[in-house]
């Protein structure tokens, strides 16, 4: 564990990442300090799933380097500054830092809310079954879902199943959490209750990458903002700044269609 | 009317007896073989699947019964002496596990991406999301077929009778070569077969409840 302040918790230095001819992230380079809570957004297809995915090595970055809290995740170089794969077993542990929210929840079918919880701590950090049950009724206390933590996922609404799976990432006590599109697959009237548990995480200080298609909460909840376009970050800086005056004529474009399509 | 079937009764019961026991040896054995070798080709992929993939195209394409001969006439050539009854236990095996690991094998292919990538996620190793992610996903949607490639495989233990291994079917064939009541030794052995495979199913839908659950 880094303990130099100064490190910055995610360092993302030139990535780049093809799928096949498709060049998705084209030289992406940012830094993410401690606390900082950072909104992605941009068009369909700008790459800003697969950046947060090569941020925990979902995806497997062709180039350029990730580290999380100053240690590289997934490529270390040696002597020689070659790109060296790390073991799977280092690449699970450093995972484990990186809690992650999908669009689409992703929670085990098969297994109660608890367990969904108490899984990972239990199998990955060793932790006592009473002390992961402990923690388990603590967190879904604070996303305001103790009542249902003998259910089975089925019997949840898409948000409350969203902020189970927000829970079960807090679970292993990551130092970073990111979250992709984590409302775009819910009803109109469930988003608010999702939202309001990541402005909670904010408030606490947990540094956050958020892409997200909104707008609003971008602006109320993120430091800073980024768009992405083509693999590429065109215009990134303070949210109020950046979606009341944009200074790119791509971000102006889509803040228009975006705006347009609300109207 | 069943009088020659039921005379003979105790001769059929022994002979259900090791039809049982050729069951559970060849296929019980031959499910778990099939689970582990059709979990390892879906999850470790290299060498290890291709060398599967050659064992599951070369076993299921050629009738069970000509393994049995196989076995049976040619093991002892090559100077293994192995006995009659384990070399048709021995095909048992290696032909329902050339099925089971496909069942497996497409079961475990079936739990989506993004159950993995979760667990990934969170940091899990790749045996654990194996044990705890993908394994009782992969249970549930495989059931019913291994409950049909069971049956299946209970049936064909029949066949070992070919080779001059004693079974109920062979059991019934020589009640019928005396007694020449081919209908009600047929219809009872029948009926026997029936009660070995009837519990099969009463298990795998109790094994269904207990991994149910709703997507």
């Amino acid at each position: 564990m880094n303990t130099d302040k100064e490190v910055p918790m995610i360092q993302a230095k030139e990535i780049h990442k093809s799928f096949g001819d498709l060049k998705v992230l084209n030289g992406i380079s940012f830094n993410v300090k401690r606390g900082e809570v950072i909104a992605i957004i941009g068009p369909s297809g700008s790459g800003k799933s697969t950046l947060l995915r090569c941020l925990n090595f979902l995806e497997e970055h062709d180039n350029g380097e990730i580290l999380i809290d100053g240690d590289p995740l997934g490529y270390s170089l040696n002597e020689n500054k070659t790109r060296v794969r790390q073991s799977e077993k280092e690449i699970a542990k450093l995972r484990s830092n990186v809690g992650m929210v999908f669009q689409s929840f992703n929670l085990f079918p098969h297994r109660s809310v608890k367990d969904n919880i108490t899984m990972a701590p239990i199998s990955v950090k060793k932790i006592k079954i009473s002390e992961a049950n402990k923690s388990a009724k603590k967190l879904l206390d604070k996303v305001g879902l103790l009542d249902k933590i003998d259910e089975f996922p089925s019997r949840l609404s898409g948000g409350q199943q969203q902020r189970v799976a927000i829970a079960r990432a807090l679970a292993m006590e990551p130092k970073v959490m990111l979250f992709d599109e984590v409302t775009s697959a819910l009803d109109p009237e469930l988003v608010g209750e999702v939202l309001y548990a990541i402005k909670q995480l904010a408030e606490e200080g947990m540094t956050m990458v958020i892409v997200t298609h909104e707008m609003q909460f971008a602006m109320d909840v993120s430091n800073r903002l980024i768009f992405m376009d083509s693999g590429k970050i065109i215009e990134e800086g303070s949210p109020q700044v950046l979606l009341k005056n944009p200074n790119s004529k791509r971000l102006k474009e889509f803040l228009h269609r975006f705006r347009s399509s609300f109207a | 009317m069943f009088d020659v079937f039921f005379s003979n009764l105790p001769y059929f019961m022994k002979g259900a007896v090791q039809t049982v026991w050729l069951a559970l040896a060849g296929v019980g054995f031959g499910t778990i073989f099939g689970l582990i070798i059709g979990v390892a080709n879906a999850s470790m992929g290299g060498g290890v699947a291709k060398f599967i993939n050659v064992y599951v195209f070369l076993i299921r394409g050629i009738p069970v019964l000509v393994w049995m001969f196989l076995a049976y006439y040619m093991l002892p050539q090559l100077g293994l002496i192995i006995g009659d009854l384990f070399a048709v236990i021995g095909s048992l095996i290696l032909y329902t596990g050339a099925f089971v690991s496909e069942i497996a094998r497409g079961a475990v292919l079936s739990v989506p991406k993004h159950q993995i990538d979760s667990a990934k996620a969170l940091g899990m190793n790749k045996f654990n999301i194996l044990r705890l992610v993908i394994i009782p996903q992969a249970m549930k949607m495989s059931i019913p077929s291994l409950l049909n490639n069971s049956v299946m495989m209970i049936k064909a233990t029949a066949y070992v009778s070919v080779v001059g291994v004693w079974e109920l079917t062979y059991a019934a064939r020589e009640v019928v070569e005396r007694t020449l009541a081919a209908f009600q030794v047929f219809f009872g052995v029948m009926c026997i077969y029936f009660l070995i495979c009837y519990p099969l199913t009463i298990v795998a839908s109790q094994l269904e409840k207990r991994y149910s659950y709703e997507h």
